[in-house]
């Protein structure tokens, strides 16, 4: 029979490194598995960016250029990081005719030096962590796909893809949003589908983008695109996502790349043989991620992009729980309390309560690409800069709230469209999302 | 049976993860259906993003 692990994580992203990193500090007997040869290397689309210096899931994290690390002030902790970092200093919405919204002035940002995102090379950031636990002790099985999951009365067993079993008193899920061990424990039974959410990008180099330093959101088009700098000077990303399965991302890419003023962007720009894609299984956050002494970390307890940071912080805590429950002798739900009272008061309570109530409809289906036009050159100033996914929408929501009377009186039609796209049916929007992803894995 | 076009598989691994049966892994970082285990329910024909995989006779 297999040894009998302390803790097995399963998945080498941030959080499962940042768990297993934690779990060879505190001694344990430990085991990281990853399905990738390489762990170094990303190979889904992904922007990379850690927030900073703004709020949120009540952390405030702040970089330490001289240290090389990034701090974690209010869970208190850091992680190493001596890779390469590009400085983001906004996010900005764009539409079809040019027009742009803006949450971070760039050049202002820029000359104060005022970031609210590092990219950086999140491969490279996982492997320190991965090469810290391995210094700590931490097995490492890298090229190992999990598929099977099952509770015996002393142990997790995990079974990978050429049927070696793997023993832990207690498991630690960090596979991801599509998470084929919350699946396998039956996580998924009574979560509400969101969608599917397929994406898939290119990369440019030699464009010329006006303030490329922030994240640049399409709304106006079929699918949802987005422009992102990629952390290699001189590389851009241009992406195009849908709930529809049926959807030609390829197609929509072509056509964004094809108007104005984004065609003169990338004029000169050459597409470099790289394409990247990913597919998430989206359903509502899970709110008391543990079961059979199975811990669920990061997305794979969210419904997708709980960020770099949102996966690190409970790789952190999840491992420190299981310690706890181990010097405890209590291996069950009492022993790793502390990590299901902090999700549901940091992660939960604040943020995924909300998320569990999302799904609205789409622009697309109330306005065309000329009300959008109109919408975004209503906001002349920058917004406030962030990065904060879950504030984006509020605060553009906040700007408009001053501008309903304004639109009502210039523009009553679209007035009459963007409140039936308010009272558009929750029901009707699941079904639609049903009907166009593939809700089979649930 | 399927087949995926590995010239351009990125290996996001979005098959793997969508396969109701785990007959597809990745191995050596590159994506392999196991074709004793697949039962040819074509989901990952659907969610590739790329539309790599698909039926061969």
């Amino acid at each position: 029979m297999s040894e009998l692990y302390d803790v097995i994580i399963v998945g080498a992203g941030p959080g499962g490194a940042m768990a297993a990193k934690v779990a060879g500090e505190n001694g344990l007997k430990a085991a990281l598995i990853e399905r990738k040869k390489d762990t170094g290397v990303i190979r889904r689309i992904c922007t990379m960016i850690m927030n900073i210096d703004e709020r949120n899931y009540d952390e405030y994290i702040h970089w330490n250029p001289r240290g090389k690390k990034f701090v974690f002030p209010y869970n208190g902790f850091t992680i190493n990081y001596d890779g390469p970092i590009r400085k983001v200093y906004g996010f900005h919405v764009i539409t079809p005719g040019g027009k742009r919204v803006e949450l971070g002035n760039v050049p202002k940002g820029k000359a104060e030096d005022k970031a609210v995102g590092y990219m950086v090379d999140k491969g490279y950031m996982c492997q320190i962590m991965i090469d810290e636990a391995r210094d700590n002790g931490v097995d490492i099985f890298n090229n190992t796909n999990i598929n099977q999951v099952r509770k015996e009365p002393d142990c997790v067993v995990l079974t990978d893809n050429r049927g070696s079993e793997y023993r832990g008193k207690f498991v630690i899920a960090a596979d991801g949003v599509n998470s084929r061990i919350g699946r396998c424990l039956g996580f998924n039974r009574g979560r509400t589908f969101l969608g599917t959410y397929k994406d898939m990008a290119r990369t440019y180099v030699g464009a010329e983008i006006p303030d490329e330093e922030c994240l640049m959101f399409g709304l106006g088009w079929n699918c949802s695109v987005s422009l992102a700098p990629e952390i290699k000077e001189g590389y851009y990303h241009v992406a195009a996502a849908s709930y529809n399965v049926a959807d030609d991302l390829d197609a929509e890419i072509d056509k964004l790349l094809s108007a104005e003023p984004y065609a003169t962007w990338f004029k000169n720009a050459k597409e470099i043989d790289h394409r990247s894609c990913c597919v998430s299984h989206i359903a509502v956050p899970i709110r008391v991620p543990f079961k059979d002494n199975v811990l669920l970390v990061g997305d794979s307890a969210w419904m997708q992009e709980t960020s770099i940071p949102g996966a690190i912080m409970p790789g952190w805590r999840a491992a420190h729980s299981v310690t706890e429950a181990l010097i405890d002798g209590k291996l069950n739900k009492e022993g790793i309390s502390t990590y299901l009272k902090w999700w549901d008061k940091y992660f939960f309570q604040p943020v995924g309560k909300r998320m569990a109530s999302s799904g609205s409809a789409d622009m697309k289906d109330y306005l065309s690409s000329e009300d959008i036009d109109y919408l975004a050159g209503l906001v002349t100033e920058p917004l406030q800069a962030t990065m904060n996914f879950f504030t984006i929408m509020s605060t553009i929501g906040k700007a408009f709230g001053g501008l309903l009377e304004k639109i009502g009186e210039e523009r009553p039609d679209i007035m009459q469209k963007l409140m039936a796209m308010r009272s558009h049916p929750r029901e009707l929007v699941l079904a639609k999302r049903c009907n166009d992803g593939c809700a089979i894995t649930l | 049976m399927i087949e995926i076009d590995k010239e351009k598989c990125a290996a996001c691994c979005g098959c793997v993860d969508h396969c109701p049966v785990a007959a597809i892994s990745v191995i050596d970082d590159e994506v392999v259906v196991d074709s004793d285990i697949c039962m040819e329910c074509l989901i990952c024909t659907k969610v590739c993003p790329l539309g790599l995989p698909h039926w061969v006779d």
